[in-house]
């Protein structure tokens, strides 16, 4: 397959190119130095330093470019296989600070290891570089590209620990079903390419095939393979069963990096390449994605319901999460485009904050089984009686649960409401259903959680004392409310910013 | 800050010392405190009665700050005193001056002393808010507010369970009262987008569409919305048909009764409609409601007061009857008349409920007529006291009682929303209550003695001379207020042009009323014989069917439970299991199902997984094809 289609595209970078390119382009030069620097010397510290000085950098770099407007309007395009707007280094914004969080937490998890894990921070950095191009893609081969270099790094992360009881067999779970979704995509790449002779997304809308012949077999069953690919990377119902599995058993910040990093760049490559390609005026694939909306709000909740597993848990809510999400797809009209980017990106802010706070949570459990030899995974009652031992890492667990609940005056809610207005302006009244059903069935397994809680010492709860806790910074924590707070309460501060 | 302004404040400051203090203070500075702030706002609404004759507008006002705003129009928190609302102000700090001196001798043993001071304050609080609001929004909150008084004050006793259950029965029968009035205000607003009580008055006079209808006159926007209001009036005033709260809540403290039940509170139903004048005017199909419904109050009520056995519940039962003539008065569109009536009310009626308190705690809470008699010889005193106050409930000539019924009573006639049949509804009225006076005073102070020789007069009560000098001042007010003729005349809009007044008062009218209070002393001196001559035999209550059916206030009570209250806990009953809930959990349930079935997919194997999502694709693959 050959990346460069039309000879006459090809053009040659120029300087500004090589500035909008600039933090993807730091994040490979990064890559390689910490190659070197592995082979200088091997220290985990150092390593661990290194990757997240890269990222913050990485984060500073395009946070500058966003303020800069270098990137307002179209955005720029760089070679065919490469555009990037405001909106891919929102989500790469995005992505840096989920992934600092993660390297943070793997520390606390590695640091009780003897063994020295440099390759481990590596394939961190090189998921996060899979996942910049996939934010940045204009094209399916830069697309496949990215896609492939997250897949397989996070197969090496997910069996990480292979002494561990379920590494390996999670691992080889994952690997197995991505190389299906990998296939997959593939296949469906083909099709495509063999209906229209392009590759790039950006072709012209007014050309598109749907628009002469509105049921050529060939392209929609492309489209629909492609979006097969990307929703089982989203764990989208109905390819959501590897997820439960693969969440409880890959380790935590592993498993905090598939449900955030992994799924931001995925559902931000959907929707560059479904407003590029114009797949909302295609009746066909709009079925299909209420569809998949609507039996990931139901699949994912219902499973959620009365489960004991927290990781398990998570990946049940993030099913019915990006159910949730899918709303933004189903635009009417190429105007509504611009606010669809703005509530997909606050929502998965929202998600993001959320999902952060719970595995950092759940991590310090962790540690602490660990500690005491008994080595388990976190139940929901292991946290009974949380809020009268730590008070600030309750707190933070009731806001991040009830912002996961979208309760007023969380981000979640404020989130949830873009959804929904956004689904009235399309008028896709199923949805709304689903939406509204969806979070009344959320509530009946959220707020058990907060209950728990409350709930006072029984003799079941696991008693840990303030001294051999391991806590979370408390700085982290209490950042962590005040950002969702902050947010929950003026939402406007956030959304004015991705204008 | 402004005087008017300040008005409110001292009982509000008195009622937030004490009630975070609580049991903490001393009888001395509970009293002091909650006394002394009443008395600085008694002083103070003098000193702006007196401003206000001077003013030149003869209105003042006082904006504090706004509240909220919808759309255009705005709440703001600001106050609004005219000759009325002075009128207002004077009779609730002043009355309510004196009965906060009473009740801080006459509670002076109880253990929640500073409970019942800081209720009572709030009360004041509350009332003056009501009389004061320039808005409908913040009278409101002030009506709910006395509400709320009347409730946590007729309960003080808690401990008793039908003092609670008589707290309950009055907050929820003046809620429903509450409820049409705050219906009421909606419906004024949607129709006159203003909230503001002056505004009001003014639109509804020059606004078209407010009093125009499709079919006829009883389809207006102004009917309903005077209706509606009418009913929180009715609520709140206990007239018919929500009047059966009253007799009960006399289960409270007697100043409770005294204050809220007697001289203010209950007299906020005839304020609200003095208030409103422009939307009553301008529908007089609902000033001629507002007039018999007080007309056949006062019958109602005289009729119940004849059989009581309980001094205070006979007192209740005339209360109800004098704000049915004031009603009356209203619906005639006499106005000032009503609210002089009003005034004059609230003076002798705090006088009869204090004096008759004194009586109650000389004989060791014994309220039962039937086991007083006597009295005049051992409480002398209180006996000239409840003299003089039954003399101005009968309206003897001289009295301030006279002057204000005579006021009502003469407007009546020639009326065009009253008419001759509620003249001679006013004078059976006036007739009745004569009689019911003098049976009470039989009863209680002439006849024989019925209660055990040993059981009389404690002492603290004979020392007290503060105790006495309040019932004094009451008793001058009483006989003398009559004489401090307030006209408020200019303050009313007058009737719309097109109705004109039915007839010429006929010239015995006068006579007729001056001579029925008379008439009906007369009839009682004879008839009542038994009541007053000594060493008659022994007196019980009379077992008549009529008797026992008046005395259980003409058989409401009875009619409500049996077609309000028992459909209403039957349905209630029915749907004990709540039907919706038991939809929901359905619901519930059947989710719950769902969940056992997709987590029997979730059964760990990878070659399910992998089949699950090939077969997946082919389904999407179908939906697309067919």
């Amino acid at each position: 397959m050959n990346p460069v289609d039309k000879v006459s595209e090809i053009t040659l970078m120029n300087t500004e190119m090589f500035i909008v390119l600039s933090p993807i382009l730091l994040l490979s030069f990064g890559i390689v130095l910490s190659l070197l620097l592995i082979a200088w010397q091997r220290s985990q510290k150092i390593i661990a330093l290194f990757s997240q000085l890269i990222l913050v950098f990485t984060l500073l770099l395009s946070m500058h470019l966003l303020s800069s407007g270098i990137l307002s309007g179209a955005g720029v395009q760089i070679t065919p296989l490469l555009k990037v707007d405001q909106f891919s280094y929102l989500s790469l914004s995005l992505i840096c600070l989920s992934a600092l969080a993660v390297i943070s937490l793997s520390k606390q998890v590695l640091k009780s290891q003897v063994e020295v894990h440099d390759e481990y921070y590596l394939l961190i950095l090189l998921v996060i570089l899979g996942a910049a191009i996939l934010v940045a893609s204009d094209h399916f081969a830069s697309m496949f590209l990215g896609f492939e270099l997250l897949s397989i790094s996070l197969v090496g992360l997910v069996g990480y620990f292979r002494e561990q009881k379920y590494a390996v067999e999670t691992g080889f779970k994952y690997l197995i079903l991505s190389a299906c979704a990998s296939s997959f995509m593939l296949l469906g790449i083909a099709f495509i390419y063999s209906q229209t002779g392009n590759l790039s997304f950006a072709i012209n809308s007014a050309t598109a095939p749907w628009h002469s012949a509105p049921l050529q077999l060939f392209n929609s069953i492309g489209v629909l393979l492609l979006f097969s690919g990307i929703a089982f990377k989203l764990s989208l119902a109905p390819f959501h069963f590897w997820a439960p599995d693969v969440y409880q058993g890959a380790p935590t910040p592993i498993t905090l990096l598939m449900a955030t990093v992994s799924k931001i760049a995925m559902f931000t490559v959907l929707m560059k390449c479904c407003f590029a390609q114009g797949y909302y005026q295609n009746d066909h694939f709009i079925d299909v994605i209420i569809a998949v909306a609507l039996l990931s709000m139901f699949i994912g909740n219902t499973l959620a319901l009365k489960q004991q597993n927290i990781k398990r848990l998570m990946a049940y809510s993030s099913i019915a999460h990006f159910g949730y999400l899918l709303i933004v797809l189903v635009i009417s009209a190429e105007q509504s485009i611009g606010f669809a980017w703005r509530s997909a990106l606050f929502y998965l802010t929202a998600y993001l904050l959320a999902n952060v706070a719970i595995f950092s949570i759940v991590i310090t459990y962790e540690q602490y089984f660990s500690q005491n030899s008994t080595e388990r995974e976190v139940c929901l009652n292991d946290w009974q009686a949380m809020f009268w031992q730590h008070r600030a890492q309750a707190v933070l667990l009731v806001f991040s649960i009830l912002s996961l609940a979208g309760i007023p005056l969380t981000m979640g809610f404020v989130g949830k409401f873009y959804l929904f207005n956004q689904a009235v302006i399309s008028q896709s009244w199923w949805l709304i259903t689903g939406l509204v059903i969806g979070s009344g069935i959320g509530l009946a397994y959220y707020l058990p959680i907060i209950f728990t809680v409350f709930k006072v010492n029984s003799s079941a709860a696991t008693h840990i004392t303030k001294d051999n806790a391991i806590k979370a910074p408390k700085i982290f924590i209490i950042f962590l409310i005040i950002i969702s707070f902050y947010f929950g309460v003026f939402p406007d501060s956030l959304s004015q910013y991705l204008l | 800050m402004s005087l008017l302004a300040s008005l409110p404040l001292y009982p509000l400051i008195s009622f937030l010392v004490l009630i975070t203090f609580g049991k903490r203070l001393n009888w001395a500075i509970a009293s002091w405190l909650s006394v002394g702030s009443m008395a600085a706002a008694a002083l103070c609404s003098l000193f702006l009665a007196n401003q206000l004759s001077l003013h030149e507008s003869s209105v003042i006002t006082a904006h504090l700050w706004q509240w909220f705003s919808i759309g255009s129009a705005e709440v703001n928190i600001s106050f609004y005193l005219d000759a009325l609302s002075a009128v207002m102000i004077l009779v609730v700090t002043g009355v309510g001056f004196l009965i906060h001196l009473f009740a801080a001798i006459y509670m002076k043993d109880d253990e929640n002393f500073s409970r019942f001071m800081a209720y009572m304050n709030l009360f004041i609080v509350a009332m003056l808010v009501l009389v004061l609001a320039d808005n409908l929004v913040l009278l409101y909150l002030g009506w709910e507010g006395v509400g709320l008084c009347s409730f946590l004050l007729i309960g003080f006793w808690y401990q008793e369970r039908n003092n609670v259950l008589a707290a309950r029965k009055a907050f929820i029968v003046t809620r429903i009262g509450d409820t049409a009035m705050a219906v009421g205000l909606f419906l004024l607003f949607k129709s006159l987008a203003s909230l503001n009580i002056a505004e009001i008055n003014q639109l509804a006079q020059t606004t078209a569409s407010f009093t125009a209808s499709s079919i006829n006159a009883k389809n207006s926007e102004a009917y309903w919305a005077a209706l509606l209001l009418l009913g929180g009036a009715v609520g709140k005033s206990a007239q018919l048909p929500l009047q059966t709260w009253l007799p009960d809540a006399m289960a409270g403290p007697t100043p409770v009764s005294a204050l809220i039940h007697a001289a203010t509170m209950v007299t906020a139903g005839v304020y609200l409609i003095a208030r409103m004048n422009g939307v009553f005017l301008m529908t007089p199909e609902v000033m001629n409601y507002v007039a018999w419904l007080g007309g056949i109050t006062l019958l109602t009520a005289g009729l119940a007061a004849l059989a009581q056995n309980d001094i205070k519940r006979v007192l209740a039962y005339s209360t109800m009857s004098q704000i049915g003539y004031m009603m009356l008065a209203l619906g005639a569109g006499a106005w000032s008349a009503g609210v002089f009536h009003l005034m004059t009310h609230a003076f002798f009626k705090a006088l009869l409920f204090l004096t008759a308190g004194t009586v109650i705690l000389a004989l060791h809470h014994q309220q039962d007529l039937y086991k007083m008699g006597g009295l005049l010889k051992k409480l002398p005193v209180e006996a000239t006291l409840f003299l003089i106050g039954l003399a101005c409930l009968i309206a003897l000539p001289g009295t301030s009682g006279f002057f204000s019924k005579e006021a009502i009573i003469a407007s009546l006639w020639s009326s065009p929303t009253a008419g001759p049949s509620l003249w001679w509804c006013a004078i059976l009225g006036a007739l009745l209550t004569s009689i019911y006076s003098c049976r009470l005073f039989f009863l209680a102070f002439l006849g024989k003695q019925r209660f055990p020789k040993t059981r009389v007069i404690s002492e603290h009560l004979e020392t007290s001379k503060l105790l006495r000098g309040a019932l004094f001042v009451l008793a001058l007010l009483s006989i003398f207020g009559g004489l401090v003729t307030i006209d408020l005349s200019s303050l009313f809009l007058t009737y719309q042009p097109g109705i004109i007044n039915r007839s010429n008062n006929p010239s015995w009218l006068h006579l007729v009323a001056i001579v029925t209070p008379f008439a009906g002393i007369l009839f009682s001196w004879f008839y009542y014989k038994r009541y007053r001559i000594l060493g008659y035999k022994p007196l019980r209550a009379s077992q008549n069917p009529w008797v026992v059916f008046c005395r259980h206030g003409l058989g409401f009570d009875t009619l409500y439970a049996t077609f309000l209250i028992k459909p209403y806990c039957f349905i209630a009953k029915l749907n004990r299991k709540d039907l919706f809930d038991q939809t929901l959990m359905l619901l519930a349930w059947y989710i719950g199902i769902w969940r056992d079935i997709l987590s029997a997919s979730q059964n760990g194997h990878l070659r399910w997984f992998a089949a699950a999502f090939g077969l997946s694709m082919v389904g999407l693959i179908f939906m697309v094809i067919l």
